[in-house]
């Protein structure tokens, strides 16, 4: 009798505490705009450091493609204090892991260390953030590096093109033009003062973000991050102590007045010399302005149709539509449209085109969200004796349908369900934990959202979904690509 | 009073010479935490499967793995048999179709998969008892329909033919196929073994191979004893099955000197190089981990590596270039290499067989073994976040015999490793000719890497590492 009724009981409170695992946090701002989110957990003796920069390749300059992503290299090379080649052997050294990503969005650095070793990974990022330094040697090879890194993962990978080419149509008038990997014309042609600006304009104080989660003690951990990045210069200030090591004596008194001797390097605040000291002040208190990007509002227009031959052997499928930015209130209701469409061996794209008509060897949706604007994507890799046309038929059925009718209570609820198991066994690792909390807090305004997901979804209506399909899934407005292989 | 001023004052001068850390200075760690795992609990059901389970209640999650006792041997004209039943498995049972299955998985939001060896179901522990009813389901009584055959049969032989776009798949035939002539390793699907399948073929395969004798069930997370014991026998109690066959295979060997092999990648702008050979080392083999260790020096992973350092870092051939030891139940292999531009392809042959043959002629520094060590102590140390790792060792040590307190004296163990100990491996395993060198990309490279095979010729393949005469 009372093992039921424990039963009943817990039954009871798992289907009313329906809820995700909550990520405790906190978060601050340092002085110089470092914005600071912090995570506890002892599971496992590890901690991952991490910092986010709010750059991506949209920041670009459109003649110097893949820039943001190219100087993410350069800052591995060394700083002012760690010489070339040692900042990833100082992490292995020390048991611990590193890497770094660039997207059109963000440049996202990360250490996962063992946990006694957080100061060090503090150290580190603040390192790369106040004064990081590359010779010619380091730019050159990473130069080469970045190319085969383009060569292996775009030009020598069947149908990987098709991002570039997308998102050229796509934008025409933004910088999401062009894709993170860039032009390797354009790298060829970067330049010295290319680095010094592009460091100067985006890895500052103000537009960066710290998030560590994992097995560290929250006070000591302040106390580091307020030593090594709560001492880097704030505004402006930054860059008369980078420009105080890097220019020459005569190039740095032409641009400011007086020699660079005057100023403190080991401490600018306790610069005596009064015509430096109230310059310092001055500009630590004039925020450098970040050239932000403005959001995408150009449509596409009519049908847009092309082909592209590629060293394949299964003709390809490519079309795309354009949505609004990531935190436009219908993203929930298009991720959840996509996981109807493609989710899962039930989801009505796999069942038809794989499946039932086996007109396509593979075939999905998914949305690609972004900070200013993105896209709805369809692939599919048509199956032998099967045209892209038949392809496309099929597709354009799915959309229709889709746009007619409401989709079932069975459909809504499992796709329910499938975010509901993502979610809870999502940030299951620090270093996930880290990014998701830094994300949310950078392009969603609050990193809180990290433990509203499940809620996002679940306010998502039938109807929304309907409504958004239909919003979106413009028929006279859409890119079409055809990959066709290229003829002997 | 006097002594709380003091104090004070003392505190207010620290702080003021300290307003600026020391930069640099890299910071010192602070005392380290100990490393520790819980054991997993092992037992077995009436009717053979042995069961290890990890529990581990931080997000309520199960996941099961059944792993198939059968060692899998040759499948001769017909390659590709176990692929396809792997597929097949959930295509449908006795007692639901195909779409209802799929539909029923997808309702709970779980994934659940099957191969030629293993059944896996991930799921929510919410909705355990209908993941277990629909995993059983299929190991059970999965029913191989013939619509359903057809098709996988044609998705295969779309994949094989785009097989010739794919560089990664077409070096990973050839490494097979050069590596393990005489072996199960060495078999690739082919077209030709495609169409000698039959259905028949498959369920008898299916009969043949699933059965809870010597069956293995791996279960990690959100889940005690008694309850998965009871589940365990909800389920699986009426499963029964043949015993498991256990073929044996000897090592390959070769000495036959370096092989250069080459497969065209028409209008490619990079090469694959693999510089593979086999090793006579299995799973659960006393020197693996010296070997693994050895090859993490050289390539196995990391920026701090001897390929990594030399032809990324130095020489800028490539965005990354790695070497892997691979250790499985009937054979090891090694293989190194990466993509690389087409005019420094030879150029790259040539630093890989430079760095093979440092392993042999010079001892490994203190520096190289010691940041070797410290990068394996981490992953190790990392690998605990996942609760999959500590069942992992559990049947390591069951299935491969390894000590009890293998996993518990690891970082010991990895610890002890000397270069001497090192070089000793590599005079063991690393040849010093009788390399197997596979290049896939652009014909206009095949001049410039004859000078690597020992009597010059290269051998061309095709797209499933056969020989094109």
């Amino acid at each position: 009798m009372k093992n039921k009724f424990i039963v009943a009981l817990t039954a009871l409170c798992s289907s009313t505490m329906f809820a995700q695992t909550r990520i405790n946090f906190i978060e601050y701002d340092l002085p110089n705009g470092i914005h600071v989110i912090l995570h506890e957990e002892h599971s496992t003796p590890i901690a991952a450091i991490s910092v986010l920069y709010h750059v991506g390749s949209k920041n670009e300059n459109p003649t110097k493609t893949g820039f943001a992503h190219f100087f993410e290299h350069l800052l591995f090379e060394g700083t002012q204090n760690i010489g070339r080649g040692e900042y990833s052997e100082i992490v292995e050294k020390n048991g611990g892991t590193l890497n770094a990503n660039t997207s059109q969005d963000r440049t996202y650095y990360y250490e996962i260390l063992p946990s006694n070793q957080v100061e060090l990974g503090i150290w580190l990022e603040s390192e790369r953030m106040l004064h990081a330094k590359v010779d010619i040697k380091g730019i050159e090879t990473q130069r080469s590096v970045v190319k085969e890194e383009k060569r292996q993962r775009v030009d020598n990978q069947p149908y990987a093109s098709f991002i570039t080419e997308m998102f050229m149509r796509a934008f025409p008038s933004h910088p999401y033009n062009w894709v993170p990997i860039g032009s390797m014309a354009h790298l060829d042609a970067a330049e010295e003062q290319d680095y010094v600006q592009f460091y100067q304009d985006y890895y500052v104080p103000q537009n960066a973000t710290i998030s560590i989660a994992g097995d560290i003690d929250v006070e000591s951990t302040k106390r580091w991050i307020n030593d090594y990045f709560g001492s880097i210069p704030s505004g402006k200030a930054i860059n008369i102590y980078r420009d105080a090591l890097s220019m020459s004596s005569t190039l740095f008194k032409s641009k400011y007045g007086f020699s660079k001797k005057k100023i403190n390097l080991d401490n600018l605040n306790n610069t005596k010399n009064k015509k430096a000291k109230d310059l310092i002040t001055s500009l630590s208190n004039t925020p450098i302005e970040i050239k932000r990007t403005t959001k995408d509002t150009e449509k596409i227009r009519g049908v847009i149709v092309d082909t592209v031959y590629d060293n394949i052997q299964l003709s390809g499928l490519f079309m795309a539509y354009k949505i609004p930015e990531q935190t436009h209130a219908d993203s929930y209701a298009l991720e959840f449209m996509n996981e109807v469409l493609s989710g899962g061996a039930s989801s009505r794209i796999n069942k038809t085109l794989v499946e039932k008509k086996e007109i396509a060897n593979y075939a999905a949706s998914f949305n690609y969200g972004l900070e200013d604007g993105g896209m709805n994507i369809f692939l599919a890799l048509a199956n032998i004796d099967h045209s892209l046309t038949e392809v496309q038929n099929e597709f354009d059925e799915q959309i229709r349908l889709i746009k007619e009718s409401l989709i079932s209570e069975e459909e809504y609820q499992a796709v329910l369900n499938k975010f509901e198991n993502s979610i809870v066994g999502g940030n299951s690792t620090v270093v996930g934990i880290a990014e998701s909390l830094a994300d949310n807090y950078v392009y969603f305004g609050t990193a809180e959202r990290t433990n509203q997901m499940l809620e996002n979804y679940r306010k998502v209506t039938r109807e929304d979904i309907l409504r958004v399909a239909n919003t979106y899934l413009t028929q006279d407005a859409r890119i079409i690509l055809n990959y066709l292989p290229k003829k002997k | 009073m006097i002594k709380v001023y003091l104090l004070t004052c003392l505190i207010f001068i620290t702080n003021w010479f300290s307003a600026q850390v020391n930069r640099n200075e890299m910071p010192k760690p602070t005392a380290p935490k100990t490393i520790g795992f819980k054991d997993s609990e092992l037992f077995t059901t009436k009717n053979g499967i042995k069961v290890i389970l990890s529990e581990n209640h931080k997000i309520p999650k199960v996941s099961l793995d059944l792993r198939m006792g059968y060692n899998p041997g040759f499948e001769g004209e017909k390659v590709g048999l176990g692929a396809i039943m792997g597929d097949l498995i959930m295509s449908g049972t006795n007692k639901r179709s195909k779409d209802q299955l799929d539909k029923e998985v997808d309702f709970i939001g779980a994934s659940l998969s099957a191969s030629s060896t293993n059944v896996f179901l991930s799921c929510l522990t919410k909705h355990l008892e209908k993941g277990l009813d629909l995993m059983s389901d299929i190991t059970m009584n999965a029913n191989f329909p013939t619509s359903e055959f057809d098709r996988i049969v044609n998705q295969y032989e779309s994949n094989l033919l785009s097989y010739k776009s794919d560089a990664d798949a077409m070096a990973q035939n050839a490494l097979s196929a050069v590596n393990f002539p005489n072996h199960p390793y060495g078999e690739t699907m082919t077209t030709t073994s495609l169409a000698s399948i039959k259905l028949e073929d498959i369920k008898n395969n299916f009969k043949a191979c699933f059965s809870p004798k010597g069956a293995y069930l791996v279960i990690v997370g959100d889940i005690n004893r008694a309850e998965a014991e009871a589940m365990i026998e909800k389920y699986f109690g009426n499963w029964i099955g043949s015993e498991p066959t256990m073929p044996k295979f000897d090592d390959p060997i070769k000495n036959n000197g370096n092989q250069v092999y080459f497969i065209n990648k028409p209008g490619a702008v990079q090469s694959v190089i693999k510089i593979a050979f086999p090793i006579t080392m299995r799973n659960g083999s006393k020197d693996n981990l010296k070997m693994n260790v050895l090859n993490d020096v050289f390539g196995g992973g990391g920026f701090g590596t001897r390929l990594m350092q030399n032809l990324r870092e130095d020489k800028a051939y490539t965005y990354g270039c790695y070497s892997g030891l691979n250790i499985e139940d009937n054979g090891g292999w090694v293989s190194a290499g990466g993509n690389f531009r087409n005019a420094v392809t030879d150029s790259a042959i040539a630093q890989i067989l430079m760095e093979f043959n440092r392993l042999n002629a010079e001892v490994i520094t203190d520096k190289e073994i010691g940041l070797t060590k410290a990068v394996k102590a981490g992953n190790f140390s990392r690998s605990l976040e996942r609760s999959q790792t500590v069942a992992r060792f559990a049947f390591n040590i069951e299935k491969y015999g390894l000590p009890k307190d293998y996993y518990k004296t690891y970082l010991q163990s990895l610890d002890a490793i000397t270069p001497a100990d090192l070089q000793q491996i590599a005079k063991t395993y690393i040849p010093t000719n009788n390399f197997n060198i596979i290049v896939v990309g652009n014909e206009e490279i095949v001049e410039k890497i004859k000078r690597f095979d020992s009597d010059g010729k290269v051998t061309i393949l095709d797209e499933f590492g056969h020989v094109i005469n």
